[in-house]
């Protein structure tokens, strides 16, 4: 066969016309902005004219290396000790997330717990929700004197002046970080104890084995290999997190690679942010290879249990009530007081005075008043508040239509041509931009965005760059929620459209999309609310033309307008809640279904 | 002696009744299956006496111990009712090897290693699995794992063995191989045995009883023989036996005492019960069962047929038959060519033609049938 | 394999492009032709909108008073003083229509990063010229503003040290706080001023007026001395000069606290109920002074408007929401001094000011130095 041939049958088949397409942009868009980060980490950027004595902006130079790396007290100032801080929350967190996530996805998938569609239903809203959600309820619970001013709610109450390992740094964002991924770990966990088999355990009690020995035994030992991923993905997500730090570790100036990436992005050293982003995605990748590794050998496990027949319950017996109260209760407290807790905060003119007399509609409704943050008006009345609603939601739209669209048809195309070499390679650049740090991702188009590329002008502070980097961080959920909705669809399905000649864009329109519709529409889900959502991929790339509320919020609560920033979250977190629920019940589409691996 | 008995057991799932008011007695050493379409309560019941799954009324006992019991609030936990339970998929433990599987039971017994390595060797021996002891079972074949399976339960040496459609995962070939092997071992364990399946067959090759069911509800517990030649109902004869039963509809007539004439289209046909007398209302609807073995083709047969389709399998031939609108069934041994559409003569052998209530489906009389 | 060739040669072809750096910026604006106060106006109206990053909030209640005026849409934003350089940076160097003028402070980095680079242009509207002093004119400052020791004076207006080495004693641990000099770039400034000779020597002999002995340094000299002192005695850093303001003037506190914050925080006094009294007799400083730039953008895509606007916050008028409270000083002497508050000339001697070429050369060392000694 002539070479032209076989590039004419190649080019034939529409999934290979998709994949050639997606190595090409999808290269571009995750493989070289990594080259422009290298190269960005060698160079003298304008603010640090400065710093890097008697250098010219643009130069080369090895001074970033050096100070990370190898300058005594200002390396382990600037990298060594919040890259251990990283890494000691992250597996803390991960911990508890497991731990937490783990037990509430045992008891509603094998126990005979009471409520549990409202458990299952509310436990996951703070995985929903804004990950700062959490720390702002701590902030607003537990806050002390330390940085000085009012208590929180805690204290107002109580009388109990907290302490400050408590109320700020390692100790709470440990607990957030761990309560914000349990709902990411409880998806994850319940869907491999609902596809265990059962009967796995079943044998072992009739084979008289106690139940702490089948726990041990049998149990562990089969989802461990799925645990243990699981726990790379939290521990992934908890190292790249931002906001949650970013808000309970800033008091005590308790620093992690992403606060301090932020920082010296920011600050007068972009530099030794680079190359702390360099290292960032340096662990993710590691880290992803360790989980594709553990993945490939579970795959074994999985086909010895063929179907998975019904689960029978175990019995809590004496413990089912006590059980049920408390888990209810938890699952108020986190997912639902933080809610009460903003508009509490959001009302409160003084604060830290819980008085009724001190109640204030100011901040919602209220005409700016010179005195009160800037002189702002109330959120309701406050065109920057409509304004930024309405880049987040255009944003969003336009990030789950790309991320969604794209990621659909990656996931047809993987499928088709699975086994082939350029399917492998789409589908691990598809994956890729999952393992880098929404903060590292960021500063990778800032660097490399921020000036014309090729035949793109700089889109720096431009909508489409936010809708480039929203889509191309997000591309890994719609890809795997496409490629879970094509691998249950028998090709057969497909090919009997094929045989009486149905042009291919007619057969995904309204052959394979209308079947998977809900599958696919996850893909479209879940890109919108994580961008609704998003912070840290946001922050440094907002400029005030297009702000977004969560940019919006930070900078808020950053300048210390409390009441606005807890109104503008308690905004951000209906809106969020509001949307999932209503896609969810009019197409059946749900966050769960994109990460559920 | 383990002797299962069940009573009045009933298992609802919400609003849906999967298992409605069961009674039955389990003789020792006997091997009985439960047989019946998916869905009908089998697995279910099978669940309930091993104490995988609670029944909501009723009361069971095994070896005259009262196991479960809605009404005195007894629940025995499956590891004290000394059973053993073959899974439909096995069930191994990925993680574990071969040996591991099967000593796990032992392990929890507490039999010391050397015993425990001497009784998993001399399992593994007796179902010819030897050389796979240190093997995972993802790199078994699925007759080795359901070997393994086997081994598994047998190694504690349970007195009452519960398997849930052992063999429903194996091919047609190894099936048939299988079904061998669980007879030895009956026979050899001495043990009694509760087996599920939905094939007919396999319950008719294997079983010593049989106990089927339909929605729930027990329709038969009989030696599978009878439950072959004389089912309670219509809903059992079309369920057992393949090919199945020929069924002809007609309003039937008392005539002679004892006997009836019904015709259907040009058959006339005069049925005699072989004891007893029976007696049908005016218009009574009436169904004929006849088993394709008792349809004869032969020259000096006084019904007419034509051939609609042969279908030779070597041993014996399926023909089927065009009487009228009918469409008869019959088996003739060895492998005879019928001409599609050729005129045959027929008639109706043997004693073991039933007539059956159309509208109960209940067994009305067993009998003989001749074509006048 | 074709394929696999294809695309490497692709990604060959995409890095090559990336190293090579082009700086094609475009051409120099054209020499702009005079306009008369009238065409301006006309030609900011055909404009119709301008946009303005600036360092104080208080902008917006200006730029609802310029769209009344004039009828031209203000996009304004608030934004920190080294996001707002960075911004800048960005989007002129990238040939971005970004900001048409801006309101930016931390002279070291404005005249490092934005003036030397040619990124903001100076423009001094010609009726101003006669009228604002020249120190002020280039670059154009829009405002001096204060930053000084403020203390919870509800147990009493007396100042509360008099010597800012008395911050260093055990008896203010915990109790004082200061804006994260990270968080805003004119802190970072401060500490660098007063690691001068000039301003060493001056913390050296403060110290030596106030315990009777000589200083006795860990560090490079008595500046440097006093910042570590200063930092390791507890120091609170927040993140806002608000919330500073109102964790120091809550009343109710069981102990008196003190801050260095912007003194125009104490006009939160009255609305949000707090007790802030400012201190001006401490040695060697009270607190320190920085300017306000206002400038265009070299690529401004408003620059009528922008002009126009200049010309406005620099009146009386113009001013008007910064001029009445405490605490902002316009570069326009005409413009009075709120009642309560000092003139510029009385503060000058107390506070610590900057100076850009002394910034920029050591303002990187002193921040390593503060880095190293608080995180």
């Amino acid at each position: 066969m002539t070479p032209g041939n076989r590039i004419r049958f190649f080019l034939r088949k529409p999934h290979n016309v998709i994949l050639a397409m997606l190595v090409v942009t999808l290269t571009f868009l995750t493989l070289f902005p990594l080259l422009s980060l290298a190269r960005d980490t060698l160079i003298v950027h304008p603010s640090e004219i400065m710093s890097v004595k008697g250098a010219k902006i643009g130069e080369l130079t090895l001074f970033h290396w050096k100070k990370v790396f190898f300058d005594g007290d200002t390396s382990r100032n600037l990298f060594y000790s919040p890259l251990w801080n990283t890494i000691r929350v992250s597996l803390w967190s991960c911990i508890i997330a497991i731990v937490l996530g783990g037990s509430v996805a045992w008891l509603v998938t094998r126990s005979d717990l009471r409520w549990k569609p409202f458990v299952s239903t509310v436990f996951i809203f703070p995985y929903i929700m804004p990950s700062w959600t959490l720390a702002m309820a701590w902030l607003n619970f537990f806050r002390n004197r330390l940085i000085g001013g009012a208590p929180g709610l805690f204290t107002a109450l109580s009388g109990i002046e907290t302490a400050n390992w408590f109320a700020y740094g390692e100790f709470p964002i440990v607990v957030v970080l761990g309560l914000h991924y349990a709902p990411f770990a409880y998806i994850l966990i319940g869907g491999i104890l609902r596809n265990m088999d059962s009967n796995l355990e079943e044998a072992a009690v009739i084979l008289k084995a106690g139940r702490l020995k089948i726990l041990s035994r049998i149990t562990l030992p089969i989802v461990m290999p799925a645990v243990l991923s699981t726990f790379l993905l939290v521990f992934s997500s908890c190292m790249s997190a931002f906001a949650v730090p970013a808000f309970l570790g800033t008091p005590v100036r308790f620093q992690v690679l992403t606060t301090q990436l932020y920082r010296t992005l920011n600050g007068l050293n972009p530099g030794y942010g680079y190359i702390m982003a360099l290292v960032m995605i340096a662990i993710g990748t590691g880290i992803l290879m360790l989980n594709q590794w553990i993945i490939g050998k579970r795959k074994s496990f999985t086909t010895v249990t063929g179907k998975s027949s019904n689960i029978s319950l175990a019995k809590l017996k004496g413990l089912r009530n006590p059980v049920s109260v408390m888990l209810v209760s938890f699952v108020c407290l986190i997912a639902i007081l933080p809610l009460l807790t903003f508009a509490v905060e959001s009302f409160i003119m003084a604060p830290g005075d819980y008085s009724l007399g001190n109640l204030t509609t100011q901040f919602w409704v209220g005409q700016g008043s010179e005195d009160i943050g800037g002189g702002e008006p109330g959120i309701l009345l406050n065109k920057y508040i409509y304004l930024g609603l309405w880049n987040s939601v255009r944003l969003s739209v336009v990030v789950a239509l790309v991320a969604g669209t794209v990621g659909s048809l990656a996931g047809y195309a993987v499928v088709k041509a699975r086994g082939t070499r350029l399917a492998t390679l789409v589908n691990n650049l598809a994956f890729f931009p999952y393992l880098m740090p929404s903060m590292a991702f960021a500063a990778i188009y800032l660097s490399m965005f921020a000036k014309p590329t090729l035949f793109i002008p700089s889109l720096y502070g431009s909508f489409a760059l936010l809708v480039l980097v929203g889509a191309v961080k997000y591309l890994p959920f719609a890809s795997r929620a496409g490629m879970n909705a094509m691998l249950q669809l028998s090709n057969e399905i497909e090919e009997a459209g094929l045989i009486i000649g149905i042009p291919w864009w007619k057969r995904m329109t309204r052959i394979i999309f209308p079947i998977q519709k809900s599958s696919f529409l996850s893909g479209y889900l879940l890109p919108f609310i994580s961008c609704m959502r998003e912070l840290a991929l946001f922050v440094l790339l907002i400029v005030p033309a297009n702000r977004v509320l969560t940019t919006m919020l930070f900078q808020y609560n950053e300048k210390g307008w409390n009441q606005y920033a807890n109104a503008i979250n308690l905004l951000i977190v209906l809106i969020v809640l509001i949307f999932n629920t209503v896609i969810n019940k009019a197409t059946g589409a749900s966050i769960d279904k994109g990460i559920g691996g | 002696m383990p002797e299962i008995i069940l009573k009045h057991v009933s298992k609802r799932f919400g609003k849906f009744v999967a298992v409605d008011d069961l009674s039955m007695v389990i003789d020792d050493g006997s091997f009985v299956t439960l047989l019946g379409p998916s869905g009908c309560g089998k697995t279910t019941t099978l669940r309930m006496i091993a104490g995988l799954e609670t029944p909501t009324d009723g009361e069971i006992s095994i070896d005259g111990k009262l196991v479960f019991s809605a009404e005195r609030g007894i629940d025995v936990s499956p590891d004290k009712r000394d059973v053993g339970f073959l899974f439909q998929n096995y069930a191994l433990w990925p993680h574990m090897t071969v040996e591991q599987n099967i000593s796990f039971g032992l392990e929890n017994l507490k039999w010391d290693k050397a015993r425990t390595a001497s009784r998993v060797a001399e399992l593994l021996a007796t179902l010819k699995i030897s050389q796979f002891g240190k093997r995972y079972p993802s790199e078994l074949s699925g007759g080795q794992q359901q070997r393994v399976a086997i081994a598994r339960t047998l190694a504690t040496g349970p007195k009452v063995l519960f398997m849930d459609e052992p063999l429903s995962n194996l091919d047609a070939k190894l099936r048939t191989e299988m079904r061998s092997e669980l007879k030895r071992l009956h026979a050899e364990t001495d043990s009694t045995f509760v087996y599920v399946t939905h094939d007919q067959l396999e319950a008719m090759t294997l079983s010593t009883r049989t106990c089927l069911m339909k929605e729930g509800v027990l329709q038969q517990y009989a030696p599978p023989l009878e439950v072959y030649h004389n089912p309670a109902n219509l809903f059992v004869a079309d369920f057992v036996g393949n090919p199945t039963m020929n069924f002809i509809e007609g309003v039937g007539r008392d005539v002679n005492l004892d006997e009836i004439n019904l015709s259907v289209d040009g058959l006339d046909m005069l049925f005699t019960p072989i004891s007893g007398s029976i007696t049908l209302r005016d218009n009574q609807a009436i169904t004929l069962g006849i088993r394709p073995e008792f349809v004869r083709i032969s020259g000096t047969g006084k019904g007419k047929a034509r051939v609609y389709a042969a279908l030779p399998s070597g041993m014996e031939t399926v023909v089927k038959l065009r009487s009228g609108s009918q469409l008869l069934t019959s088996v003739v041994f060895g492998a005879v060519d019928f001409r599609i559409d050729d005129e045959v003569l027929f008639d109706f052998t043997g004693e073991s033609c039933i007539v059956f209530d159309s509208e109960s489906g209940a067994n009305l009389a067993i009998g003989t049938l001749c074509i006048v | 394999m074709k394929k696999l060739i294809a695309v490497s040669l692709m990604i060959a072809a995409i890095t090559a492009s990336a190293f090579a750096m082009g700086g094609k910026e475009a051409a120099a604006a054209a020499p702009e032709p005079a306009m008369t106060q009238e065409q301006l106006v006309a030609a900011a109206k055909a404009e119709g909108k301008v946009v303005v990053y600036s360092i104080t909030s208080r902008i917006s209640s200006a730029a609802t008073e310029f769209e009344k005026l004039y009828g031209i849409k203000v996009e304004a934003s608030n934004l920190k003083d080294g996001e707002l350089i960075e911004k800048v940076t960005k989007e002129v160097g990238g040939g971005i229509q970004g900001a048409d003028f801006v309101i930016c402070q931390d002279s070291g980095r404005v005249y490092g990063q934005l003036i030397a680079t040619g990124y903001l242009v100076n423009y001094v509207p010609p009726s101003m010229k006669s009228i604002i002093p020249a120190e002020f004119q280039n670059p154009l400052t829009f405002q001096l503003i204060n930053k000084v020791f403020i203390f919870n004076s509800e147990r009493g207006t007396a100042p509360v040290i008099k010597n800012v080495w008395e911050l260093t004693e055990p008896r203010w641990k915990g109790l004082v706080q200061f804006k994260d000099p990270k968080a805003e770039g004119v802190n970072a400034n401060f500490l660098t001023m007063i690691t001068s000779p000039e301003w060493s020597a001056k913390l050296d002999k403060a110290y030596q007026e106030l315990y009777g002995k000589k200083l006795v340094l860990s560090t490079k000299n008595a500046g440097y001395e006093w910042i570590k002192r200063f930092f390791q005695n507890g120091l609170v850093l927040g993140n806002s000069d608000t919330t500073i303001s109102e964790n120091i003037g809550i009343k109710g506190q069981p102990q008196t606290t003190m801050g260095l914050f912007v003194y125009s925080k104490k006009r939160f006094d009255a609305k949000k109920n707090l007790a802030l009294e400012p201190m001006t007799e401490v040695a060697p400083f009270a607190g320190f002074i920085y300017p306000a730039f206002l400038m265009l953008t070299k690529n401004a895509a408003h620059p009528a408007a922008a002009k126009l606007f200049v010309e406005y916050l620099l009146t009386a008028e113009g001013f008007k929401p910064w001029s009445k409270d405490v605490g902002s000083y316009s570069s326009n002497p005409s413009i009075a001094v709120n009642d309560d508050d000092q003139p510029v000339s009385f503060w000058k001697p107390r506070l610590v000011p900057e100076n850009p070429q002394y910034l920029f050369e050591n303002r990187a060392a002193v921040e390593e130095f503060v880095n190293n000694i608080t995180y």
